[in-house]
């Protein structure tokens, strides 16, 4: 119990800040944070910590809730985001807090400095689960030029990542 | 030249393929290449989809309300009681994760930027794509065995738009099948497929559909069968039933 609350503590924040953006709804951004915890806690969900980086994993098991909500029900509107409301609970660990945020910023200025065009498609894909089809019938645009820009966008979003590793 | 701008059309579809975005023909053409063993593309999936998982902390930072957190400790607080009464303990899994946990906070966050980690990441996600590699592959086998049928499913009443295909492998009793255009069941509701072997239904499962209307269900529980076999689908409760009782949306034999 004690090493979930951490878990919490520490993720829970990011794990309904993703749900909240892909969703669009608090209340079921909650319902999609209690899932994916208890889905820890009940051991529902194959995790093995030699695989892949726990964070990793657990944002791949949230965004595949979140996109099973998408899929049944597509009633939300792509222009009605979120808006931030402040961090989550304190941390049991400031250092590695500090770390996550310290990359949480990272990620988000180098999104944001993303041509919009190319921000654009991925926001379809990531946060509202549309296929390349959907995403080139929604902006009219060709499929190939979506595929392009998929690409190009994925790649600098690659390189600012690594210059921040590096660094 | 036309192999190398053939590559460069791969290698996009490789981002949108790991964005999980890829779809219809495209990512057929994708699998079949990624089938043949290119190394490059799965390197460009690895990279991507470490992208990806860092993409998730691009959402404005929000906090749920305590009220979340108090629920979530007292479902695992009456379940924790639940299994002291049953005396089972907590999953192998589930130590698995809190070992995770206690490494992560021991300075996972420091270790996670040295090459060691992105070796073994590496390695990891190749082993992924393998097992996908060798999935696929079975699939393939199972398609072109000679002993596979395929049987082609038309739309009935209100799905007269929809299509599908079936392959049939009765030495591994292993069935695929593939729905385009089928409207999402009622609320409530489920598709279930139908073997008619000498007229009796033998369920092979539920399924349901994408918002573009495509299905896909894979099985190994077709019975023994020879001569004319039918296929079909029927709209049911949801969960399914053991048998047929709503109205046929596509059927091929």
């Amino acid at each position: 119990m004690a090493s979930l609350e951490a878990l919490y503590a520490r993720y829970g924040s990011y794990v309904y800040a993703l749900a909240l953006r892909m969703l669009g709804r608090s209340d079921e951004a909650e319902e999609v944070v209690q899932d994916v915890f208890w889905q820890l806690w009940k051991n529902e969900t194959e995790y093995d910590p030699t695989r892949a980086a726990f964070r990793t994993w657990l944002f791949a098991i949230t965004r595949s809730r979140c996109l099973d909500r998408l899929r049944r029900h597509r009633s939300r509107s792509d222009s009605e985001l979120p808006r931030a409301t402040g961090l989550g609970s304190a941390a049991p660990d400031p250092e590695q807090e500090a770390i996550l945020a310290e990359r949480q910023k990272h990620v988000v200025a180098a999104f944001q400095a993303l041509p919009e065009a190319q921000r654009r498609v991925l926001e379809m894909g990531f946060f509202s689960g549309l296929t390349h089809r959907e995403i080139a019938e929604r902006l009219g645009e060709p499929l190939g030029t979506v595929k392009s820009r998929i690409k190009m966008g994925m790649d600098k979003l690659k390189d600012s990542l690594r210059s921040f590793e590096e660094s | 030249m036309a192999v190398k701008q053939d590559h460069e059309e791969y290698l996009e579809l490789a981002a949108v393929y790991a964005l999980g975005a890829l779809d219809g023909e495209d990512r057929l053409r994708f699998e079949t290449h990624l089938a043949s063993g290119c190394e490059v593309c799965r390197d460009v999936i690895f990279d991507s989809e470490q992208v990806l998982a860092d993409l998730a902390l691009a959402a404005p930072l929000a906090a749920p309300p305590d009220s979340v957190r108090e629920r979530l400790v007292e479902r695992v607080r009456r379940d924790s009681e639940i299994r002291k009464v049953t005396g089972s303990g907590p999953s192998r899994l589930w130590m698995a994760l809190a070992a995770a946990a206690t490494l992560a906070a021991v300075g996972l966050g420091l270790y996670a930027r040295t090459l060691h980690e992105r070796a073994e990441n590496q390695r990891i996600a190749r082993e992924a794509l393998e097992r996908d590699l060798g999935s696929l592959t079975e699939t393939l086998e199972a398609f072109t065995a000679p002993a596979t049928r395929a049987v082609s499913l038309s739309g009935q009443g209100d799905a007269q738009g929809a299509a599908a295909k079936a392959f049939l492998d009765p030495e591994n009793r292993r069935l695929f099948l593939y729905v385009y255009n089928l409207p999402p069941p009622p609320p409530g509701r489920t598709y279930q497929l139908w073997l008619i072997v000498g007229g009796s239904p033998v369920s092979m499962g539920t399924f349901g559909v994408e918002p573009d209307g495509r299905g896909r269900l894979d099985t190994a529980s077709v019975p023994p069968f020879e001569g004319e076999v039918t296929v079909a689908v029927t709209v049911e409760p949801s969960g399914g039933v053991p048998q047929p009782t709503g109205a046929i949306v596509l059927v091929g034999s």
